[in-house]
């Protein structure tokens, strides 16, 4: 979808401190006969503060980085996440709303899995247009992996999870990057690699049934096996790259133009030889080494991405940026962006 | 055309590469990729990736089709269509 008009007014992000490999394989939480070959180096890890006060606080600083929008300025929040986040019968956008918004807002939580910000990004960018009102939308990605049910260190084969929040300040008035485009599709034949025949009655978190996804994709590819193979994987490359051609088509750009590209804190060897690979980029192009520094966040990885590329000024004016999802669903998600200026909260 | 050099180094790269180490004495360019699992999301973009690098054939997401990857020789096929149909 082509997103005119759509700017990124201001980006926030809290990380927590982050706890080594080296300190995991230390306490036994991490297989120190994986260390080198991964080469990650550690997770932001929130401890006992939870997700929805890690957003309040990454949207805090989006605001005070947003040269002078206000809470009263704001039309929508979405708030998206991928792990428990509080009470039962409670929702985490209610907590912002309490401290920062107050209640006039739309304000909604949305689950996509780790998609879920371009998600919010694509939802926004087409609620902002819908009324020519409508001024801005603040959007949310938090999440905190400390907790029972979930082994951070050991979730995904290469792959560790890192706690934090990141907002989005999204306006139709300007900004330091314009929106080009944003797109998701998903590939449903690939619904079961992430639910890996666990039953989905009644669900996990009421009966304390751990998650554990190299557990399920492995139960998910012996099931491909028994049915005569491996076909229906191919469809995950290949809508991938198609969306990033529809995407990079849509913002009127090449992959050549593109200055950096922002994939999830996922493997490295899967990424470099993988993705990568075909689409004809190195590992230089990414934010890999960054991501690999904290873990897979969930929702935030290529938007924190984005605020250390421009943290560290390896971005300028003019720059094309590229950011890629991909999560539960099979859910894959892409966004281009441009960049108009650096704020000054960089330089 | 697809040269038998093509194949050849289309069947070593899946074999040394991505064909699980108890099948590979098994494995030929006739060997069912995807039946044998050898192939996923993962690992077919490792081979296009070889194919792109290697053979300097860039093969478009319009060609992934299982179909095209049934073995290393309907592979090879496809890159020798591709690199047929390609101005240089």
């Amino acid at each position: 979808m082509r997103t005119p008009g759509t700017y990124l007014r201001g980006i926030g992000v809290h990380l927590p401190a982050v706890v080594s490999i080296g300190t995991a394989i230390e306490q036994g939480r991490y297989p120190a006969g994986e260390a080198d070959y991964f080469q990650l180096g550690g997770a932001a890890v929130a401890g006992d503060v939870p997700a929805p006060e890690l957003g309040l606080r990454a949207a805090r600083q989006a605001l005070e980085r947003s040269g002078g929008l206000t809470p009263a300025d704001l039309d929508l929040l979405l708030y998206t996440d991928v792990w428990h986040q509080g009470p039962e019968g409670w929702q985490p956008q209610y907590y912002l709303q309490q401290h920062l918004t107050g209640g006039d807002v739309l304000a909604i939580e949305l689950r996509h899995g780790c998609c879920g910000l371009f998600s919010a990004l694509e939802v926004a960018a087409s609620y902002l247009r819908a009324e020519p009102a409508r001024r801005a939308a603040l959007l949310v990605g938090a999440d905190n992996h400390s907790t029972p049910l979930v082994d951070r260190w050991r979730m995904f084969a290469g792959t560790v999870m890192g706690d934090g929040a990141c907002a989005l300040l999204v306006a139709k008035d300007g900004g330091f990057a314009e929106v080009l485009a944003v797109n998701l599709t998903t590939v449903c034949e690939a619904e079961p690699v992430s639910g890996g025949g666990v039953p989905m009655f009644p669900p996990d978190a009421t009966v304390g049934r751990p998650l554990d996804f190299i557990a399920r994709n492995r139960e998910f590819r012996e099931r491909l096996l028994d049915q005569g193979g491996t076909g229906a994987l191919l469809g995950i490359g290949k809508k991938l790259v198609e969306l990033v051609d529809q995407t990079l088509a849509e913002a009127g750009i090449a992959l050549s133009d593109v200055a950096r590209v922002a994939f999830p804190h996922g493997r490295r060897d899967e990424l470099g030889g993988g993705a990568l690979s075909w689409l004809g980029l190195e590992l230089a192009d990414t934010t890999w080494e960054f991501g690999a520094s904290i873990g897979h966040l969930g929702v935030s990885d290529q938007f924190v991405a984005l605020d250390h590329l421009l943290a560290s000024r390896a971005l300028a004016a003019g720059d094309n940026v590229l950011l890629i999802g991909l999560g539960a669903g099979i859910t894959m998600s892409c966004a281009a962006l441009r960049i108009l200026d650096i704020p000054k909260e960089y330089a | 055309m697809t040269t038998a050099s093509e194949t050849a180094a289309l069947t070593a790269f899946i074999r040394d590469r991505l064909v699980p180490g108890e099948l590979r004495d098994r494995f030929d360019e006739t060997s069912p990729l995807l039946e044998w699992g050898v192939l996923d999301s993962v690992s077919t973009a490792i081979l296009l990736g070889f194919i792109r690098r290697e053979l300097r054939v860039t093969v478009p997401a319009a060609q992934i089709d299982p179909a095209n990857f049934t073995d290393a020789r309907s592979v090879a096929e496809m890159v020798g269509r591709l690199a047929a149909a390609s101005p240089d």
